[in-house]
């Protein structure tokens, strides 16, 4: 059964803008994007290059380029709104209750202090012992993330670690402060599939073990699948979609959602199925379409899709999405979902994935 | 019909400097491969085992250290002059990186041009109708042959790319990594064009990828490569349908499933990381981190063999051949 407190979310966002200065002006590149992060889930956020979901990561942790800046919005967490608060309170919080594990693990490691190093500091500063305590957590934590040889690690350089020693390095550092957020931009992008799998399935255990949230931001489908609980699809800097991961692929609302599920092969597939491309290429200047910005595109387009701005409004309990025609019940692929189905098969998902975990930590 | 016949390639590099100053990386080792016409045979593996240095060497842009390759019966190496030029015209590449691969600073219409006049597929009176064909044929429009690289999405630079390799009839041609860097709406309308291509001009083509989902979907044979080696090769249904090899095994259950109902489960994962090809482990390079290894796999270096029931089914894999495919 669930304890208390996992209804609470750990992260809130609400109505979240944000603009780019430009040589054409400022450019808004994200805008209405609402959601939340609850204790131990997995959120994940799906989107092409360029729809949003990074910049939307890096506003919470305070790393927007300069030319940027969260125009518009809350993002609650532990009780304060992290863009109203200046850079000192902001470094309480980077890195510590919100860690990051970026794609390139080498550019987010010192290369001049050792793996050891760098994790000691981190447990240090939320932990008042002495440097030799810490080293034996440092030297526990690389192990907890698959280093075979955890006390050679700790006095490695990053250059001398391969790219699945170095991310497995950064998840440890990230966890050194135990946060309770970890935020993971196309973290195992560059890793060949064994090496992702392998990371994975650490980080889905590892927010499992500690009741840690996970902020999954990827583009690719079968990883959504594989890891998230919860899932925002993003399009052309809107959230079009927000459902939970069994809906998402069971009977997604949104034509854009439905179209990217069509679109992406799977080992599974049949040799002659056919590959449904998305006609097209997603709009530059996205922000100057009045109406949806995915009616170009769309195989259900009518004209009022282009008369007015579309917004986010719940079709069901489990699902929202910004779409007039889902909306008013007029797309026959949106079937009526069982979300209480969803709701179960997530709990067992999760209580199952629970249960072969102890039973992993035992032996 | 065999097209292309490699035998015994070998291709190592200089690795780069420090201590390692007088290793060598082995990129290739000891492949032997046979392309036939008109099909697509796709090649597999993670960075680094030797996908795309091998596809260099199947259409000349790189020389083996020792091996040969024959095309329609003649070895590479040796052609000379014309006949040089004309098998060169046959065998074309398409990058992975749709940026890189085109010169910024000239026109579409350039770049589509210059390999037209040079080899004679057209004078100068008809260039202008050969390039709006071309790039119609790709899905662009011909108005777009006055703009610059710079002004294409990512999807169109792939279909310039795809454009410039078709230009000049070639037989096959090699298709590394054409679509890992185009967005995932986009990666389809490539591998669609690529399959229509195909059946259109009845090419041969390698496709080069570490996604099994999009090597299963254009391929009608896969090759699977781990440090430098071919360790299995087989009909496309056939590499899913019974596997042998335990790194294809791996390889399989590590590519995620687009099914939230069906989870990777960690009993089904690789454990340990990829050794580095500078120094790769003695007999079979996979035995550190194969779940099948036995003390020989640490001696002895496996060959490719048939399986029982399938001679084009190749296993470099004695253990899993024992115990029978998946």
């Amino acid at each position: 059964m669930m304890a208390t407190g996992h209804n609470e979310p750990v992260l809130s966002v609400r109505d979240l803008a944000i603009s780019f200065k430009t040589e054409q002006g400022e450019r808004i590149l994200l805008r209405d994007a609402s959601f939340e992060v609850k204790r131990g889930e997995v959120l994940g956020i799906v989107g092409e290059s360029g729809s949003g979901k990074s910049i939307t990561a890096l506003s919470l942790m305070g790393l927007l380029p300069v030319s940027g800046r969260v125009s518009h919005g809350e993002a609650w967490f532990e009780g304060q709104d992290l863009f109203t608060l200046s850079p000192r309170q902001l470094d309480r919080i980077r890195g510590k209750r919100i860690a990051m594990i970026f794609q390139d693990a080498l550019t987010s490691l010192n290369p001049v202090f050792t793996i050891g190093n760098q994790i000691v500091e981190g447990i240090r500063a939320h932990q008042d012992i002495s440097k030799a305590q810490a080293t034996q957590q440092a030297a526990q934590l690389l192990s907890r993330v698959g280093m075979a040889d955890p006390d050679n690690v700790l006095g490695q350089y990053a250059h001398m670690l391969s790219g699945g020693m170095r991310q497995r390095a950064m998840i440890a550092m990230a966890l050194a402060s135990e946060p309770a957020l970890i935020i993971a931009d196309e973290a195992t992008s560059s890793l060949d599939v064994t090496i992702q799998a392998q990371i994975m399935h650490l980080l889905r255990e590892l927010s499992l073990e500690r009741d840690m949230s996970v902020l999954l931001i990827t583009h690719d489908i079968g990883l959504i699948a594989q890891m998230a609980d919860k899932v925002i699809v993003m399009y052309a800097g809107e959230i079009v979609e927000n459902t939970d991961v069994f809906t998402l692929f069971e009977a997604p609302g949104h034509p854009y959602t439905r179209a990217l599920l069509e679109t992406v092969p799977s080992i599974e597939d049949d040799k002659d199925r056919e590959l449904q491309a998305i006609p097209g290429v997603v709009p530059e200047d996205y922000d100057a379409i009045s109406g949806c910005r995915f009616a170009g595109r769309c195989a259900y387009v009518e004209p009022k899709c282009r008369e007015s701005r579309q917004i986010m409004l719940p079709l069901d309990k489990c699902r929202q999405v910004r779409c007039i025609r889902a909306q008013n019940n007029e797309l026959e692929f949106v079937h009526s979902t069982q979300c209480e189905a969803s709701k179960i098969a997530l709990a067992r998902r999760k209580q199952e994935a629970k249960a072969k975990l102890s039973e992993r930590l035992r032996t | 019909m065999t097209l292309l016949r490699a035998e015994n390639l070998y291709r190592t590099f200089p690795a780069a400097g420090g201590f390692a100053r007088r290793k060598r990386v082995r990129a290739v080792t000891d492949i032997s491969l046979t392309m036939y016409e008109n099909e697509t045979l796709g090649l597999v593996g993670e960075s680094g085992s030797g996908k795309s240095t091998l596809g260099r060497l199947l259409i000349g842009l790189d020389q083996p250290d020792s091996g040969t390759v024959y095309y329609r019966g003649q070895d590479l190496s040796q052609l000379k002059g014309q006949d040089k030029k004309r098998v060169r015209t046959e065998m074309q590449i398409v990058f992975q990186d749709p940026w890189a691969s085109l010169n910024p600073r000239k026109r579409i219409y350039d770049i589509l041009s210059a390999p037209l006049l040079y080899h004679n597929y057209a004078t100068k009176a008809d260039v202008g109708t050969k390039v709006a064909a071309l790039l119609e044929k790709v899905g662009l429009s011909p108005e777009s042959s006055e703009r610059y690289p710079h002004e294409f999405s990512g999807g169109q630079r792939q279909r310039i790319g795809i454009a410039r390799a078709l230009s000049l009839n070639p037989a096959v041609i090699v298709c590394d990594e054409p679509v890992s860097a185009l967005d995932v709406s986009i990666q389809a309308q490539i591998l669609n064009l690529l399959q229509e291509l195909q059946d259109e001009y009845n090419l041969t083509l390698l496709f080069i990828s570490h996604g099994l989902a999009s090597i299963k979907y254009l391929s009608d044979r896969i090759a699977v490569m781990y440090l430098g080696r071919i360790v299995e090769i087989a009909g496309a249904e056939k590499l899913f349908s019974s596997t042998y090899h335990p790194y294809t095994r791996a390889l399989i259950m590590s590519s995620p499933v687009p099914d939230p109902y069906r989870r990777q489960e960690p009993e089904a994962l690789l454990s340990g990381e990829i050794p580095s090809n500078i120094d790769p482990p003695s007999g079979c390079h996979f035995h550190p981190r194969c779940p099948l290894a036995e003390d020989s796999c640490r001696r002895e270096i496996p060959q490719l063999t048939p399986v029982p029931d399938d001679l084009t089914h190749l296993v470099a894999c004695p253990i899993a051949l024992a115990g029978g495919g998946l």
